[in-house]
């Protein structure tokens, strides 16, 4: 096959020198792997909420077993800590919130005063903005059950028919059942694999690069004296490309997958075969971008602009679900997003026929792309 | 002092002709500034519900009034589906964060006595999926309470009742909220996510701008135009000083551009101060330039040149937070072991309108390391620019 | 036997007509001269013949094989030496050669003789294992041509191989070319130095505006414009006498005094035939005949006098 020493010649040009080897192998690898250490700490912890129930009467209670229903939280119990205390655990990162129930809860629902159940956070966000919303939807429904059961007229409390009460609601008729949803977590927590994708790409515009110097230099034209057909040398230019980004790819997944223990939840193969559908994809946005430039040098320059941007809008290092729609809309256009869905289907233990379709638009990415861009890739037959 | 404003000039001239490294210089850093600072903004934003109501019984409307309640508009963004198969789609797909569906035989099976469920189906995000848990949760509760209520009181009891049941939904805060974070412990500080970002990438980009005199000695070498201003009757220290000085020029453009447009086209706070900001940008600039030209005087080429100052550029600026925020605390001191932490603090102290006496101690320290690395990059400099040095 | 033939080759860009007509052959083991001003159509004429381009009209063969039926047998045939340096300064001489001959198909112990032979060929043998950045002008171009002739061609084609290099290695090449030649290989060369034409190839071309305007060997060529030649005399003594009676000679064409009356430079239509009337002229009237020259009519001038215009006016 003609196109063989074409394809291993640029597989020797962008990987065979030291420099490529450190660029596009090691630092890769090396950076990945740090990432893998810094990040496989801090996944999936749940919050942990530390209770400090003091409270004499029955209510107390009554909130702490529904907090401790919740899954989401790791409830820690006490009962003898000092509000300062409490304080301290949630400033020196012991507990992500902290709750204090004071002595005289109950009796203060009973009285139909103001609560003085306390939650200590940092600062406000999402998770612990719910954790206040079920919180007060708790002491609501104290206070409301006080009331139902509250002697007219009176401060008294029949309290068998409150601790009656509250113990019909502990199990409760009406109730919101999970069901169990089996889904990636690429897409929430996308900074290793969207890296990946980030250096793919580089190296694709790296050896597009080469392919567009070749034709400058005018050893492209060289190569078409020898007895090889125009489609010989674009298959081969094609056919190294995408052998650099498969060796890159394999060389660096590998290391986080075996060496740093980083699992996705994915076979390595059917990664791998996501990964070449990428590939494509992106070989032929760079390829599509290197016919609009007219040198190898503008090139490098204008996929500086394109790739880090398009990394960003397509959610390859934080969820896509953190930017505005119209950005959410405008990464239908790159190719990382695709990959990285059909991942995460994989990830939540969808089978290739889940990610058809994404396969399928990654396919047609490409083969528009390529049409537009081929001609990078073969000899000029009219200049 | 002429030649070297003629050299200026040139370099000025030259670098308005390479368009692609302007848009590098100036739009990549709007466009990064752009992106993370929607990105990582802190407003907390809306868990996205894919919701279908399959129930017709006499529950259907005290649902309806909940889901459309103004009070759980700040977590929840509604998102109507026609099926349950759709809300579990619009969730498996990521559109929906959470999903929903209430079965057609709720009511009548509650108000049988018997025990009846919502569907809900957990998405990607563990906060989204507490923030919708617990809206529900809030539902069920109140309905629990009532249906415990009938149970152990009597639906008479209830009726009567109804009233004070209803003002479980007016939210009497049933809990105090301590917010111990103070400003400073805060994931950006005292400063919002644009402005944190705008300050980030203004420095991480005028530290690539420093890099523009290097390169330009270096071109200048290999291409043998320095060798000629050399031969010329002029002093060839003050063309090598233009040279420079048209780098910097460039930089100053960058800061310009940069913080003109993003006060007006993001709306980002600089904290006015205008005059401390441009020493901080130049200071920023001259330890760039000089970090570029000592790496340069080892490095000989411009390519080896370029790759080792963009790898330390990026690693500085990863360390001080300009990628990830709050990677300081991960990582301990080595963040102040860089320029760009010392930039980014000041500038944010005066964004956030701090006193000016603090801001002193970390433009000091700036004008420190500035200093230092141009009193070396000057020692160094005859090795750049002499062909046989 | 004709190794290369061009029949009514056209080469149309839009409106404007590069090569017009071509119909010329090059004999198996000549070196054939391709001279022509800039934009003369030499370099669209040699990208047609290695495939770069394709004809918009006529054809060409090569050992009796279309360039445009079966263009991959016409490669096998013909190494090119581009114009430029088409080499990769990022690779060692060796590894260059050996990737462009990887390509010809050449593998194993054949492909490692024949790029030894080529680099030894072009005296690169020692640098092999360099980088062509630590080469100079010269060396390059040598790598140039070894990348070329490694497939040991048929047909040599060299399109300006001599641009911008020192003496040394230009005469280096010359003898290059002389030698593959000598081995077997037929060479088509261009080029912009006249001298260097008129000393290696057996025949030449002359192409102007796409069209070819003279062909054949340098005599052919000379009879064809009817060239003069010059024959100096450098003399001492009275010589008034014997210049009338040259001016006599129906042979003369034009007889000048040059050099305070120590020179004749004598035109004639050709040489051989009168030189001995010459001589007998010179001794009869007792002239001192201190040394004599003859200058045959060069491709220079006669591409002048073709085309009105001189070659290398750009």
């Amino acid at each position: 096959m003609a196109s063989i020493p074409i394809a291993v010649h640029l597989i020797k040009r962008t990987m065979g020198t030291r420099r490529g080897l450190i660029m596009n192998v090691l630092l890769p690898a090396l950076l990945l792997s740090v990432m893998a250490g810094l990040f496989s700490g801090l996944q999936g912890n749940k919050a942990v909420i530390v209770i400090n129930n003091t409270d004499t009467g029955l209510l107390g209670s009554s909130l702490v077993t529904s907090l401790e229903k919740e899954t989401q939280y790791e409830v820690r119990l006490t009962k003898d800590m000092t509000e300062q205390a409490l304080k301290a655990q949630v400033l020196d990162g012991d507990a992500d919130a902290s709750i204090h129930i004071p002595h005289d809860y109950t009796q203060k629902m009973i009285d139909g005063e103001q609560s003085n159940a306390v939650l200590y956070r940092m600062d406000e966000q999402l998770w612990n903005a719910s954790l206040a919303a079920m919180l007060n939807t708790e002491a609501d429904k104290l206070a409301a059950s006080v009331r139902l059961v509250q002697n007219k007229g009176a401060q008294t409390v029949d309290s068998d028919k409150l601790a009656a009460l509250l113990a019909a609601q502990a199990f409760p008729k009406a109730a919101a059942e999970s069901v169990g949803m089996r889904l990636g977590n690429i897409v929430s927590n996308p900074m290793m694999i969207g890296l990946i994708l980030m250096f793919v790409m580089m190296l694709l515009s790296q050896s597009i690069g080469l392919v567009m110097e070749d034709r400058e230099q005018r050893t492209m034209a060289r190569m078409y004296t020898a007895p090889l057909r125009s489609l010989d040398i674009a298959f081969g230019n094609f056919a190294g490309s995408m052998i650099v980004a498969t060796i890159q790819l394999v060389i660096v997944l590998g290391l986080t997958y075996f060496a740093f223990g980083y699992s996705p939840g994915i076979p390595f193969g059917s990664m791998l075969i996501v990964l070449e559908f990428y590939l494509l994809a992106a070989l032929g946005l760079v390829s599509a971008i290197a016919g609009l430039v007219r040198n190898s040098t503008q090139l490098s320059q204008i996929n500086n602009l394109i790739i880090t941007p398009t990394c960003m809008i397509s959610g390859c290092f934080f969820p896509l679900s953190m930017l505005p729609d119209f950005l959410q809309r405008l990464a239908n256009f790159t190719p990382q997003k695709w990959a990285l869905q059909a991942i995460d289907r994989l990830g939540g233990g969808g089978s290739f026929s889940d990610i058809g379709l994404h396969l399928l638009i990654l396919f047609l990415f490409a083969a528009v792309m390529l049409a537009f861009g081929s001609a990078v890739l073969r000899p000029n037959k009219t200049s | 002092m002429r030649a070297c404003w003629i050299t200026v000039y040139y370099e000025l001239l030259k670098y308005s002709r390479m368009r692609s490294v302007l848009i590098i210089l100036i739009g990549l850093p709007l466009l990064l500034i752009l992106l993370l600072g929607s990105a990582f903004d802190r407003e907390i934003k809306p868990a996205k519900v894919a919701l279908f109501v399959d129930d017709q019984g006499e529950m259907r409307s005290g649902i309806d009034t909940f889901w459309s309640d103004e009070s759980i508009a700040p977590y929840i963004k509604q998102l109507p589906a026609a099926s349950e198969k759709e809300v579990q789609d619009l969730v498996t797909e990521g559109i929906a964060d959470y999903g929903v569906y209430i079965p057609s035989g709720f009511s009548k099976r509650l108000l049988a006595g018997e025990e009846a469920t919502w569907k809900t189906f957990s998405g990607r995000y563990g906060e989204k999926n507490m923030a919708a848990d617990a809206v529900i949760n809030s539902y069920m509760t109140n309905l629990n309470l009532q249906l415990a209520a009938m149970a152990t009181l009597g639906p008479d009891q209830m009726a009567g009742r109804s009233q004070a049941s209803g003002s479980v939904e007016t939210k009497t805060s049933g809990i105090v909220i301590g917010n111990l974070g103070t400003e400073e412990n805060q994931l950006f500080g005292p400063t919002n996510s644009m402005q944190y970002y705008s300050a980030a990438y203004l420095i991480m980009f005028l530290l690539f701008g420093g890099m523009s005199a290097a390169i330009a000695l270096l071109d200048q070498k290999e291409s043998g135009t320095l060798q000629r201003l050399y031969g010329l009757p002029s002093s060839f220290g003050a063309n090598v000083f233009g040279i420079i000085v048209g780098a910097a020029m460039l930089a100053a453009l960058q800061a310009l551009v940069i913080i003109s447009f993003t006060t007006f086209g993001y709306g980002v706070d600089w904290g006015g101060h205008f005059f401390w900001i441009a020493w901080i940008c130049l200071l920023t600039t001259a330890a760039g330039s000089a970090l570029a030209i000592i790496i340069a005087s080892f490095a000989k080429t411009r390519k080896t040149m370029q790759t080792l100052f963009m790898i330390l550029v990026f690693v500085m600026t990863f360390l001080s937070g300009g990628m990830m925020a709050g990677i300081e605390n991960m990582i301990g001191n080595a963040s102040k072991w860089t320029i760009n932490h010392w930039a980014n603090v000041s500038l944010r102290a005066i964004m956030s309108g701090s006193d000016t006496g603090s801001v002193w101690h970390e433009i000091g320290i700036l004008a420190m390391i500035a200093l230092i690395l141009s009193l070396f990059a000057v020692l160094r400099l005859s090795k750049v620019v002499k062909q046989y040095g | 036997m004709n190794l290369v033939s061009f029949h009514e080759v056209v080469k149309k860009y839009d409106t404007s007509i590069i090569v017009n007509h071509l119909t010329f052959y090059i004999g198996e083991g000549e070196i054939f001269g391709l001279l022509g001003p800039n934009g003369a159509g030499k370099s669209t004429t040699i990208s047609m013949l290695s495939g770069l381009l394709s004809p918009s009209a006529g054809d060409i063969t090569v050992d009796g094989f279309s360039i445009r039926k079966q263009p991959l047998e016409v490669k096998r045939r013909i190494g090119l030496v581009p114009q430029e340096l088409a080499i990769y300064e990022t690779l060692t001489a060796r590894e260059n050669v050996t990737f462009f001959a990887k390509l010809y198909g050449l593998r194993g112990k054949l492909l490692r003789d024949r790029v030894e032979e080529a680099l030894q060929f072009v005296g690169l043998l020692e640098r092999a294992k360099d980088m062509p950045s630590t080469f100079s002008g010269g060396m390059k171009r040598r790598l140039n041509i070894a990348c070329a002739i490694m497939h040991r061609p048929r047909l040599i084609i060299m399109d300006e191989p001599t641009v911008g290099i020192d003496p040394q290695s230009r005469n280096h090449i010359l003898e290059s070319v002389r030698e593959l030649n000598r081995l077997g290989s037929t060479v088509i060369y261009t080029s912009h130095y006249m001298e260097e034409v008129d000393a290696i190839c057996s025949r030449i071309g002359i192409l102007d505006q796409g069209k070819l305007i003279a062909c054949g060997t340098k005599e052919e060529l000379k009879r064809q414009t009817g060239q003069e030649e010059k024959l100096i005399f450098d003399i001492d003594g009275r010589y008034d006498a014997a210049l009338l009676e040259m001016k006599e000679h129906p042979g003369v064409k034009l007889v000048e005094e040059r050099d305070n009356g120590h020179c004749l430079e004598v035109t004639v239509k050709e040489s051989s035939s009168i030189l001995q009337d010459l001589l007998f002229i010179t001794q009869k009237h007792g002239i001192t005949l201190r040394k004599l020259s003859r200058i045959e009519p060069n491709l220079e001038s006669l591409f002048l006098q073709m085309t009105g215009r001189s070659l290398r006016d750009e």
